[in-house]
Protein backbone atom coordinates (compact mmCIF):
# COMPACT_ATOMS: atom_id res chain seq x y z
CA UNK A 1 0.00 0.00 0.00
CA UNK A 2 2.80 2.95 1.12
CA UNK A 3 4.79 1.49 -1.82
CA UNK A 4 1.70 2.51 -4.36
CA UNK A 5 1.64 6.10 -2.63
CA UNK A 6 5.14 6.49 -2.79
CA UNK A 7 4.72 5.36 -6.64
CA UNK A 8 2.50 8.16 -7.10
CA UNK A 9 4.27 10.80 -5.78
CA UNK A 10 7.36 10.17 -8.20
CA UNK A 11 6.89 12.19 -11.38
CA UNK A 12 6.55 9.75 -14.70
CA UNK A 13 9.71 9.87 -16.56
CA UNK A 14 9.45 11.88 -20.32
CA UNK A 15 9.18 8.14 -21.60
CA UNK A 16 6.69 6.88 -19.44
CA UNK A 17 4.68 10.19 -20.57
CA UNK A 18 5.45 8.93 -24.36
CA UNK A 19 4.44 5.80 -23.97
CA UNK A 20 1.28 6.35 -22.20
CA UNK A 21 0.62 9.09 -25.02
CA UNK A 22 1.01 6.79 -28.04
CA UNK A 23 -1.14 4.49 -25.76
CA UNK A 24 -3.98 7.37 -26.53
CA UNK A 25 -3.60 9.10 -22.78
CA UNK A 26 -3.63 12.50 -23.80
CA UNK A 27 -3.20 14.15 -20.05
CA UNK A 28 0.57 12.77 -20.64
CA UNK A 29 1.35 15.04 -23.09
CA UNK A 30 0.13 17.85 -21.46
CA UNK A 31 1.82 17.18 -18.46
CA UNK A 32 5.31 17.04 -21.15
CA UNK A 33 3.96 20.48 -22.24
CA UNK A 34 3.84 21.60 -18.44
CA UNK A 35 7.31 20.41 -17.77
CA UNK A 36 8.84 21.94 -21.32
CA UNK A 37 7.33 25.04 -21.48
CA UNK A 38 9.12 27.38 -20.01
CA UNK A 39 12.32 26.22 -21.25
CA UNK A 40 11.17 25.96 -24.87
CA UNK A 41 10.03 29.27 -24.52
CA UNK A 42 13.10 30.60 -23.43
CA UNK A 43 15.00 29.03 -25.43
CA UNK A 44 12.89 30.12 -28.26
CA UNK A 45 12.83 33.66 -26.87
CA UNK A 46 16.84 33.82 -26.97
CA UNK A 47 17.24 32.95 -30.29
CA UNK A 48 14.17 35.03 -31.81
CA UNK A 49 14.59 38.08 -29.01
CA UNK A 50 10.59 38.93 -29.83
CA UNK A 51 8.68 38.43 -26.84
CA UNK A 52 5.40 37.86 -28.82
CA UNK A 53 6.53 35.74 -31.34
CA UNK A 54 8.18 33.62 -29.20
CA UNK A 55 4.79 32.74 -27.45
CA UNK A 56 3.64 31.62 -30.44
CA UNK A 57 6.32 29.63 -31.54
CA UNK A 58 7.06 28.03 -28.46
CA UNK A 59 3.36 26.92 -28.64
CA UNK A 60 4.26 25.63 -32.52
CA UNK A 61 7.14 23.44 -30.75
CA UNK A 62 4.31 21.57 -28.59
CA UNK A 63 2.05 21.49 -31.72
CA UNK A 64 5.08 20.15 -34.03
CA UNK A 65 5.85 17.90 -30.91
CA UNK A 66 2.21 16.51 -30.96
CA UNK A 67 2.07 15.27 -34.41
CA UNK A 68 5.43 13.62 -34.44
CA UNK A 69 5.73 12.22 -31.64
CA UNK A 70 3.31 8.90 -32.36
CA UNK A 71 6.56 8.07 -34.59
CA UNK A 72 9.45 9.34 -31.91
CA UNK A 73 12.37 6.90 -31.28
CA UNK A 74 14.19 6.16 -28.19
CA UNK A 75 17.25 6.52 -29.75
CA UNK A 76 17.49 10.62 -28.39
CA UNK A 77 16.26 11.86 -25.20
CA UNK A 78 12.86 13.62 -25.60
CA UNK A 79 14.20 17.20 -24.49
CA UNK A 80 17.34 16.67 -27.09
CA UNK A 81 14.30 15.82 -29.94
CA UNK A 82 12.24 19.06 -28.00
CA UNK A 83 14.89 20.87 -28.49
CA UNK A 84 16.24 20.43 -32.14
CA UNK A 85 12.65 21.07 -33.25
CA UNK A 86 12.60 24.28 -31.53
CA UNK A 87 16.23 25.48 -33.16
CA UNK A 88 14.67 24.73 -36.17
CA UNK A 89 11.35 26.84 -35.89
CA UNK A 90 13.85 29.36 -34.32
CA UNK A 91 15.55 29.40 -37.89
CA UNK A 92 12.88 29.23 -40.17
CA UNK A 93 11.16 31.91 -38.29
CA UNK A 94 14.22 34.26 -38.20
CA UNK A 95 14.44 33.55 -42.01
CA UNK A 96 10.75 34.29 -42.65
CA UNK A 97 10.30 37.81 -40.31
CA UNK A 98 14.27 38.24 -41.59
CA UNK A 99 14.28 39.11 -37.92
CA UNK A 100 17.98 40.01 -38.33
CA UNK A 101 18.45 43.65 -36.34
CA UNK A 102 15.79 46.39 -35.00
CA UNK A 103 14.00 45.06 -32.13
CA UNK A 104 11.11 48.32 -31.79
CA UNK A 105 11.29 49.39 -28.24
CA UNK A 106 7.76 49.00 -28.13
CA UNK A 107 8.68 45.06 -27.97
CA UNK A 108 11.11 45.49 -25.68
CA UNK A 109 9.01 47.29 -23.41
CA UNK A 110 6.67 44.16 -23.18
CA UNK A 111 9.46 42.19 -21.90
CA UNK A 112 10.94 44.42 -19.46
CA UNK A 113 9.53 44.81 -16.19
CA UNK A 114 8.81 48.09 -14.56
CA UNK A 115 11.19 50.52 -13.11
CA UNK A 116 10.72 53.58 -11.20
CA UNK A 117 14.10 55.11 -12.28
CA UNK A 118 12.88 56.15 -16.31
CA UNK A 119 16.26 57.18 -17.00
CA UNK A 120 17.24 53.54 -15.64
CA UNK A 121 14.53 52.35 -18.15
CA UNK A 122 15.73 54.23 -21.05
CA UNK A 123 19.42 52.85 -20.38
CA UNK A 124 18.39 49.75 -20.15
CA UNK A 125 16.41 49.75 -23.11
CA UNK A 126 19.29 50.76 -25.26
CA UNK A 127 21.51 47.76 -23.72
CA UNK A 128 18.82 45.33 -24.06
CA UNK A 129 18.10 46.47 -27.98
CA UNK A 130 21.78 46.27 -28.38
CA UNK A 131 22.18 42.82 -26.75
CA UNK A 132 19.80 41.88 -28.99
CA UNK A 133 20.35 43.02 -32.00
CA UNK A 134 24.33 41.48 -30.91
CA UNK A 135 22.80 38.15 -30.76
CA UNK A 136 20.44 38.23 -33.61
CA UNK A 137 23.44 38.83 -35.98
CA UNK A 138 25.37 35.78 -34.55
CA UNK A 139 25.70 33.01 -37.00
CA UNK A 140 23.14 30.11 -36.91
CA UNK A 141 25.56 27.83 -35.12
CA UNK A 142 27.18 30.45 -32.77
CA UNK A 143 23.72 31.56 -32.01
CA UNK A 144 22.38 28.11 -30.93
CA UNK A 145 25.61 27.31 -29.26
CA UNK A 146 25.51 30.67 -27.23
CA UNK A 147 22.00 30.06 -26.23
CA UNK A 148 22.15 27.23 -24.87
CA UNK A 149 25.32 27.61 -23.43
CA UNK A 150 24.97 31.12 -21.84
CA UNK A 151 20.94 31.26 -20.92
CA UNK A 152 20.32 27.95 -20.83
CA UNK A 153 23.57 26.73 -19.01
CA UNK A 154 23.61 23.37 -20.82
CA UNK A 155 26.61 21.01 -20.44
CA UNK A 156 28.51 20.70 -22.99
CA UNK A 157 28.07 17.03 -23.22
CA UNK A 158 23.93 17.63 -23.88
CA UNK A 159 25.07 20.50 -26.57
CA UNK A 160 26.83 17.49 -28.06
CA UNK A 161 23.49 15.52 -28.19
CA UNK A 162 21.68 18.40 -29.21
CA UNK A 163 23.16 19.68 -31.98
CA UNK A 164 25.74 16.95 -33.18
CA UNK A 165 28.75 18.47 -33.02
CA UNK A 166 31.81 17.51 -30.91
CA UNK A 167 32.14 19.29 -27.36
CA UNK A 168 35.83 20.71 -28.88
CA UNK A 169 33.96 22.13 -31.70
CA UNK A 170 31.01 23.84 -29.48
CA UNK A 171 33.27 25.38 -26.90
CA UNK A 172 35.45 27.08 -29.67
CA UNK A 173 32.06 28.24 -31.45
CA UNK A 174 30.81 29.69 -27.92
CA UNK A 175 34.33 31.50 -27.34
CA UNK A 176 33.90 32.94 -31.09
CA UNK A 177 30.32 33.95 -30.50
CA UNK A 178 31.67 35.47 -27.66
CA UNK A 179 33.55 37.21 -29.53
CA UNK A 180 31.69 38.18 -31.59
CA UNK A 181 29.44 40.10 -28.93
CA UNK A 182 32.28 41.84 -27.66
CA UNK A 183 33.03 43.66 -30.70
CA UNK A 184 29.27 44.71 -31.11
CA UNK A 185 28.88 45.49 -27.40
CA UNK A 186 32.12 47.68 -26.77
CA UNK A 187 30.20 50.71 -26.49
CA UNK A 188 28.46 49.80 -23.51
CA UNK A 189 31.26 48.41 -21.08
CA UNK B 1 49.85 31.56 -30.87
CA UNK B 2 48.16 27.98 -31.35
CA UNK B 3 48.75 27.13 -27.55
CA UNK B 4 47.14 30.82 -27.08
CA UNK B 5 44.07 29.83 -28.87
CA UNK B 6 43.40 26.62 -27.28
CA UNK B 7 43.31 28.39 -23.92
CA UNK B 8 41.60 31.33 -24.83
CA UNK B 9 38.86 28.45 -26.13
CA UNK B 10 38.69 27.48 -22.21
CA UNK B 11 38.27 30.80 -20.83
CA UNK B 12 34.51 31.20 -20.94
CA UNK B 13 34.53 27.90 -18.52
CA UNK B 14 37.43 29.52 -16.51
CA UNK B 15 34.98 32.16 -15.58
CA UNK B 16 32.14 29.98 -14.98
CA UNK B 17 34.80 28.21 -12.50
CA UNK B 18 33.54 24.73 -14.84
CA UNK B 19 36.95 23.75 -15.70
CA UNK B 20 38.54 20.65 -14.13
CA UNK B 21 41.44 21.38 -11.09
CA UNK B 22 43.97 19.79 -13.84
CA UNK B 23 43.07 22.26 -17.11
CA UNK B 24 42.35 25.06 -14.43
CA UNK B 25 45.88 25.04 -13.19
CA UNK B 26 47.32 24.79 -16.47
CA UNK B 27 45.28 27.96 -17.92
CA UNK B 28 46.61 30.04 -14.42
CA UNK B 29 50.24 28.76 -15.23
CA UNK B 30 49.74 30.12 -18.99
CA UNK B 31 48.17 33.49 -17.90
CA UNK B 32 51.04 34.29 -15.71
CA UNK B 33 53.28 34.19 -18.63
CA UNK B 34 51.03 35.27 -21.55
CA UNK B 35 50.13 39.07 -21.36
CA UNK B 36 48.00 38.82 -24.21
CA UNK B 37 45.38 36.09 -22.91
CA UNK B 38 45.11 37.78 -19.82
CA UNK B 39 44.06 41.17 -22.00
CA UNK B 40 41.26 38.43 -23.61
CA UNK B 41 40.14 37.07 -20.34
CA UNK B 42 39.54 40.75 -18.90
CA UNK B 43 37.71 41.86 -22.51
CA UNK B 44 35.66 38.51 -21.54
CA UNK B 45 35.04 39.00 -17.92
CA UNK B 46 33.61 42.76 -19.53
CA UNK B 47 31.13 41.24 -21.89
CA UNK B 48 29.96 38.73 -19.63
CA UNK B 49 29.26 41.57 -17.32
CA UNK B 50 27.34 43.62 -19.98
CA UNK B 51 25.55 40.15 -20.98
CA UNK B 52 24.50 39.54 -17.20
CA UNK B 53 22.63 43.06 -17.55
CA UNK B 54 20.34 41.37 -19.79
CA UNK B 55 19.84 38.03 -18.15
CA UNK B 56 18.52 39.83 -14.88
CA UNK B 57 16.02 41.87 -16.71
CA UNK B 58 14.90 39.76 -19.43
CA UNK B 59 13.23 37.49 -16.34
CA UNK B 60 10.19 35.96 -18.78
CA UNK B 61 6.75 36.16 -18.06
CA UNK B 62 4.55 33.46 -19.41
CA UNK B 63 0.78 32.18 -18.13
CA UNK B 64 1.42 28.51 -17.77
CA UNK B 65 -2.06 27.34 -17.93
CA UNK B 66 -2.46 29.86 -21.20
CA UNK B 67 0.35 28.13 -22.51
CA UNK B 68 -0.95 24.41 -22.79
CA UNK B 69 -4.45 26.13 -23.58
CA UNK B 70 -2.93 27.72 -26.80
CA UNK B 71 -0.94 24.62 -27.33
CA UNK B 72 -4.09 22.35 -27.42
CA UNK B 73 -6.14 25.02 -29.09
CA UNK B 74 -3.25 25.03 -32.11
CA UNK B 75 -3.75 21.52 -32.12
CA UNK B 76 -7.47 20.89 -31.94
CA UNK B 77 -7.74 23.36 -35.08
CA UNK B 78 -4.83 21.12 -37.32
CA UNK B 79 -6.68 17.77 -36.33
CA UNK B 80 -10.12 19.04 -36.94
CA UNK B 81 -11.14 17.81 -40.22
CA UNK B 82 -12.43 20.48 -42.49
CA UNK B 83 -16.48 20.99 -43.37
CA UNK B 84 -16.09 20.37 -47.14
CA UNK B 85 -14.16 17.30 -46.49
CA UNK B 86 -16.95 16.03 -44.46
CA UNK B 87 -19.62 17.06 -46.48
CA UNK B 88 -18.06 15.81 -49.74
CA UNK B 89 -19.35 12.73 -51.12
CA UNK B 90 -17.73 10.22 -53.22
CA UNK B 91 -19.60 10.53 -56.17
CA UNK B 92 -19.44 14.47 -56.49
CA UNK B 93 -15.42 14.28 -57.14
CA UNK B 94 -16.00 11.35 -59.90
CA UNK B 95 -19.09 13.24 -61.27
CA UNK B 96 -16.66 16.18 -61.55
CA UNK B 97 -13.51 14.11 -62.81
CA UNK B 98 -15.74 13.18 -65.52
CA UNK B 99 -16.69 16.77 -66.47
CA UNK B 100 -13.38 17.42 -66.81
CA UNK B 101 -12.00 15.07 -68.71
CA UNK B 102 -14.65 15.78 -71.33
CA UNK B 103 -13.71 19.61 -71.27
CA UNK B 104 -10.12 19.09 -71.49
CA UNK B 105 -11.11 16.70 -74.51
CA UNK B 106 -12.77 19.36 -76.33
CA UNK B 107 -10.16 22.31 -75.79
CA UNK B 108 -8.30 19.96 -76.85
CA UNK B 109 -9.57 19.05 -80.08
CA UNK B 110 -10.45 22.68 -80.82
CA UNK B 111 -6.33 23.57 -79.99
CA UNK B 112 -5.55 20.95 -82.11
CA UNK B 113 -7.58 22.61 -85.34
CA UNK B 114 -6.85 26.29 -84.06
CA UNK B 115 -3.08 25.27 -84.68
CA UNK B 116 -3.09 23.68 -87.48
CA UNK B 117 -5.13 26.43 -89.18
CA UNK B 118 -2.94 29.07 -88.55
CA UNK B 119 0.39 27.31 -89.47
CA UNK B 120 -0.86 26.10 -93.11
CA UNK B 121 -2.24 29.65 -93.87
CA UNK B 122 1.28 31.12 -93.05
CA UNK B 123 3.01 28.10 -94.90
CA UNK B 124 0.42 28.47 -97.73
CA UNK B 125 3.02 29.05 -101.11
CA UNK B 126 1.63 30.34 -104.11
CA UNK B 127 1.31 27.11 -106.30
CA UNK B 128 -0.46 25.12 -103.67
CA UNK B 129 -3.24 27.86 -103.44
CA UNK B 130 -4.30 27.14 -106.35
CA UNK B 131 -4.80 23.55 -105.25
CA UNK B 132 -6.02 24.79 -101.77
CA UNK B 133 -8.84 27.00 -104.14
CA UNK B 134 -10.11 24.30 -105.63
CA UNK B 135 -10.47 21.59 -102.22
CA UNK B 136 -11.95 24.70 -100.65
CA UNK B 137 -14.80 24.61 -103.56
CA UNK B 138 -15.45 21.45 -103.36
CA UNK B 139 -16.04 21.19 -99.85
CA UNK B 140 -18.44 24.53 -100.05
CA UNK B 141 -20.31 22.36 -102.31
CA UNK B 142 -20.23 19.59 -99.68
CA UNK B 143 -20.55 21.95 -96.84
CA UNK B 144 -24.00 23.56 -98.78
CA UNK B 145 -26.55 20.34 -98.46
CA UNK B 146 -29.65 21.01 -99.24
CA UNK B 147 -31.62 19.52 -96.08
CA UNK B 148 -31.06 20.29 -92.67
CA UNK B 149 -31.02 16.04 -92.01
CA UNK B 150 -28.33 15.49 -94.41
CA UNK B 151 -25.96 18.59 -93.12
CA UNK B 152 -26.34 16.97 -89.64
CA UNK B 153 -25.04 13.53 -91.73
CA UNK B 154 -22.34 15.61 -92.99
CA UNK B 155 -20.89 16.63 -89.64
CA UNK B 156 -21.58 13.43 -88.10
CA UNK B 157 -19.25 12.01 -90.96
CA UNK B 158 -16.36 15.08 -90.65
CA UNK B 159 -16.58 14.35 -86.86
CA UNK B 160 -15.92 10.44 -87.51
CA UNK B 161 -13.24 11.37 -90.36
CA UNK B 162 -11.38 13.97 -87.88
CA UNK B 163 -10.25 11.10 -85.84
CA UNK B 164 -9.77 8.49 -88.75
CA UNK B 165 -8.43 10.57 -91.26
CA UNK B 166 -5.40 12.60 -91.30
CA UNK B 167 -6.04 14.15 -94.54
CA UNK B 168 -9.47 15.32 -93.52
CA UNK B 169 -7.87 17.24 -90.91
CA UNK B 170 -5.65 19.06 -93.44
CA UNK B 171 -8.46 19.77 -95.23
CA UNK B 172 -10.36 21.13 -92.23
CA UNK B 173 -7.25 23.24 -90.87
CA UNK B 174 -7.94 25.46 -94.25
CA UNK B 175 -11.41 26.42 -92.92
CA UNK B 176 -11.32 29.93 -91.94
CA UNK B 177 -11.66 30.26 -87.79
CA UNK B 178 -15.50 31.52 -88.45
CA UNK B 179 -16.46 28.72 -90.34
CA UNK B 180 -14.33 26.66 -88.24
CA UNK B 181 -16.75 28.07 -85.27
CA UNK B 182 -19.79 27.62 -87.44
CA UNK B 183 -19.64 23.82 -87.85
CA UNK B 184 -18.04 23.45 -84.28
CA UNK B 185 -21.23 24.96 -82.80
CA UNK B 186 -23.26 22.83 -85.18
CA UNK B 187 -21.41 19.52 -84.31
CA UNK B 188 -22.07 20.81 -80.80
CA UNK B 189 -25.61 20.30 -80.86
CA UNK B 190 -26.10 17.32 -82.51
CA UNK B 191 -25.93 13.89 -80.35
CA UNK B 192 -22.53 12.36 -81.84
CA UNK B 193 -22.29 8.58 -81.58
CA UNK B 194 -18.43 8.04 -82.55
CA UNK B 195 -17.01 4.42 -81.88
Amino acid sequence: MSNSIEKKMVPDSDLELIEKFQKGEQQAFNQLVLKYQKKIYDLVYRMIRNNEDALDLAQEVFVKAYSNLKDFKREAAFYTWLYRIALNLSFNHARQKKVRSFVSLVELGDTLPAKNNPADDLQQNQITMAIDKAVLTLPKKQRSVFVLRYYDQMPYKQMSEVLGKTEGSLKASYFQALKKLQKQLKAYR
Amino acid sequence: MRECKKYQELLPDYVAEELSLDTREKLDQHLVTCPGCQAELQELKSTLAILEQDKKYSELKIAEPDFLVGVRSKIEKRTRPSRIAVFRPKWMAAGLAMVLVILLGWSLFKEDITSLTNKDTANLSSGEAAEENLAETELNQLLTPETDESLDQLYIQLAKDYYQNEDLVTVLSDFSQSDFETLENKMKNINLNIK
